[in-house]
């Protein structure tokens, strides 16, 4: 067997989901948090392609309406990190703020952990504080899910105006 | 400031308790505990192929000439062929506190 000299890496560590998820598990059996980036714009604009989010442990605690959970998909080996909009005893119905179409209901056991920091371009973003909420982390938790079709309707009636006032641009 | 760790090859090292470490994929993946979170962006470590041999045998329990003895064993090699690159490898990871000595 060759042996090249022993060394240790670390930059270009690609990581999949089931490793993510893996070391998500493994980092929260310690009691801590893992942070790593987001890929994808289903949570757009909460959470962005490229932000860095903080995943912690749940400690049996089950997540509230308005969290935002990692879990693990119950049919794909894909990890995934949505809004939970309904709760009840051990499932929760979640939803991307960006997606047209809801993961269902999800068991308890899939839920990986709750996303506690979100930081964009090296600063944290405001983000509810979960073990202390205050009347304003109530209110943006309840309605932070309605933001994307209030955009929509907000972005159509921009249009119109648009076309309204300068026909033909 | 004198950063230099010294290693012992007589001593006992074994994996820090602020890293957690698991064998995925073929992959060594080490991610050290930095106030709590553990950070896949900033601070994560892979091991090359020997740096995973040398890694299985650091239980905490062998000495690094025991784990000497059975990495030539493993690669066929003569000795004081790897002893060099394996004390720079457990010196280069006593730096990062990823091990730490135990006995």
């Amino acid at each position: 067997m060759n042996m090249d000299a022993p060394d240790i890496r670390d930059e270009g560590i690609s990581l999949s989901a089931p490793v993510i998820m893996e070391l998500i598990e493994a980092v929260h059996e310690k009691g801590a948090s893992f942070r790593f980036q987001a890929k994808g714009y289903s949570m757009t604009p909460s959470i962005r392609n490229g932000d860095v989010i903080t995943v912690s442990p749940l400690r049996n605690i089950a997540p509230r309406r308005g969290d935002v959970v990692a879990f693990r998909h119950p049919e794909r080996p894909q990890m995934l990190v949505h809004r939970v909009l309904h709760t009840q005893i051990k499932k929760h119905f979640i939803k991307g703020d960006n997606c047209l179409e809801a993961d269902g209901w999800i068991v308890a056991e899939n839920i990986l952990g709750v996303i506690t920091k979100v930081e964009r371009q090296g600063k944290a973003l405001f983000w509810p504080n979960r073990s202390m909420p205050s009347p304003w982390t109530n209110g943006y938790l309840l309605l932070y899910p309605l933001w994307p079709p209030v955009r929509r309707v907000l972005a159509r009636a921009w249009h119109r105006l648009r076309s309204l006032v300068a026909p033909g641009k | 400031m004198n950063l230099a760790v010294k290693i012992n090859s007589n001593a006992v090292y074994g994996p820090s308790e602020d890293v957690v470490a698991r064998e995925i994929e073929g992959e060594i993946i080490i991610v050290p505990l930095v106030a709590g979170i553990g950070d896949a962006e900033e601070d994560l470590f892979s091991l090359n192929e020997t740096g995973r041999a040398f890694w299985r045998l650091l239980d905490g329990k062998r000495t690094l000439e025991a784990i000497f003895a059975e990495l030539r064993k493993q690669y066929a090699a003569p000795k004081g062929g790897i002893e060099k690159d394996i004390l720079g490898l457990a010196a280069e990871l006593l730096k990062r506190r990823i091990i730490r000595e135990t006995k």
